[in-house]
């Protein structure tokens, strides 16, 4: 096992390096994740949210831990209180679902340890927003687990349908058409949670804006956008795009290490020419997107991650997670959407959707 | 018609529908109307897919400790990743799409 942990030195790099780009939102969105990142004592953050502040320049940060709490306790939730910490928390849904896969290293279920997470989050005021992973089953049960969700007190439900992705090289929704299932659970997470109880899913949220634009305009996607996203690992080595790319090695691409914070700056990036070798073959891929589907308009192209893990190239098109994650959702707010337009047309103070099963 | 043409078409009359107005506000799914305010515009030139060089930071993903390369009996999942301290790697929209990060997805305006 590897326990590295970042430097404090690597942070000031980091924000050194952030620092010299031109148009850093402003504040900078700086997620600590990939492993769980409250294994990590109190103490580094502290120090590191203060090198951000302290940068020259200063670089406004908003931080976020997405944790599985299972380690969240009273001090924890005072300093994520005290720095305002976003936090996402990982959780499947009820007991059954969630233990299925996320146990601890010696195979028991984690979800009363997360639970009582959630209950000192709960205790201490902090809204959290959560994460599930849909995987083949957990397709099916949609009703159980938006009720489950949607008792938690989530301000932001999302849902990851599991993806062939980096390490994770297969997945429970290959190899079979689900798009069907994948849209009558994104339908009940509508009805259900978007609908009934007014929570926020961030699929069917992203959809809505997405569809919601004025005609014409296409989607960008922050993977597949050079610096749109910047993933840094525990020894300051840089990449951007999808962050599943980096610490992968793929025989065409390399590493998809293009720079380091310790010597190197956003240039250095824009220099690389393994950088360059997978921007032309993502672009190429967005471009047959742009040719070959109907839903691109809302989608930008696809996740370069997935089609590498799916397709073995960074200029394939159409994966399983487009199928399922993005056409399936289109599909359910097109249905709703063209209901509601319909029912609108005939009566203006149209309150009820149904929502397609189809 | 192709069904990547209806599909396109569907998405353009629904979009259409919203420019004009149509009044959905009272439903659940619709109360955007034709507000698109938070379509933060990115910096490409109208209807480009080439990205403009460079591109503005908007997120930063630090691990805060490296990731275990170290077999803990499961498969490397996306699923189980998070569970054990030093497991491999979230999934992308784990970190991401959560953070309510609303350029996360950008339109070319």
């Amino acid at each position: 096992m590897n326990r590295t942990r970042m430097a404090i030195s690597t942070v000031d790099d980091v924000v050194r390096f952030v620092g010299q780009m031109s148009m850093v939102s402003n504040p900078l969105s700086v997620v600590w994740h990939a492993g769980e990142p409250l294994v990590t004592p109190i103490p580094f953050y502290e120090q590191a949210f203060e090198r951000f502040e302290a940068g020259s320049p200063p670089v406004p940060a908003q931080h976020n831990f997405q944790t599985n709490a299972t380690l969240l306790n009273d001090d924890w939730c005072r300093f994520i209180k005290r720095s305002s910490v976003r936090i996402g928390v990982s959780i499947d849904g009820p007991k059954h679902i969630h233990d299925a896969y996320r146990v601890d290293r010696s195979g028991r279920g984690t979800f009363d340890k997360v639970m009582r997470g959630i209950e000192k989050l709960r205790e201490h005021d902090i809204p959290f927003g959560t994460i599930s992973v849909i995987t083949r089953t957990a397709l099916g049960q949609a009703d159980e687990i938006c009720e489950f969700l949607a008792s938690l007190g989530s301000v932001r439900v999302c849902f990851n349908l599991e993806e062939a992705e980096g390490a994770h090289r297969h997945s429970t929704l290959d190899d079979e058409d689900l798009r069907a299932q994948a849209r009558r659970f994104f339908a009940r997470a509508a009805e259900l949670l978007s609908g009934t109880r007014k929570v926020t899913v961030r699929e069917i949220e992203n959809m809505q804006h997405h569809l919601s634009a004025p005609p014409g305009n296409l989607v960008m996607r922050g993977d597949n956008r050079p610096g749109a996203i910047l993933n840094v690992d525990v020894a300051g080595n840089v990449t951007t795009l999808s962050p599943e790319l980096l610490g992968q090695f793929h025989p065409t691409y390399g590493e998809f290490i293009w720079a380091n914070v310790h010597k190197d700056t956003w240039s250095s990036v824009l220099q690389n020419p393994d950088f360059l070798h997978v921007m032309r073959d993502i672009e190429t891929g967005i471009e047959q997107c742009s040719k070959s589907c109907g839903y691109f308009a809302v989608c930008g192209g696809g996740n370069p991650s997935n089609k590498l893990t799916e397709l073995g190239t960074l200029a394939g098109t159409e994966t399983q997670q487009c199928r399922l994650h993005v056409q399936a959702v289109a599909d359910v707010l097109l249905d709703l959407l063209e209901n509601a337009q319909l029912a609108a047309r005939t009566s203006p103070s149209t309150d009820v959707i149904q929502c397609s099963e189809s | 018609m192709s069904d990547r043409d209806v599909v396109a078409a569907r998405i353009d009359a629904v979009r259409r529908a919203f420019a004009a107005g149509q009044p959905l506000s009272g439903s659940a799914y619709c109360n955007k109307s034709a507000d698109v305010a938070d379509h933060t515009p990115s910096t490409g030139p109208a209807g480009t897919l080439t990205p403009t060089y460079p591109a503005p930071a908007h997120a930063f993903a630090a691990p805060s400790h490296a990731q275990s390369d170290e077999s803990t009996g499961k498969p490397k999942s996306n699923i189980s990743s998070d569970i054990s301290d030093l497991d491999n790697c979230t999934t992308f929209t784990d970190f991401v799409n959560w953070s309510d990060f609303s350029n996360w997805w950008h339109l070319v305006t």
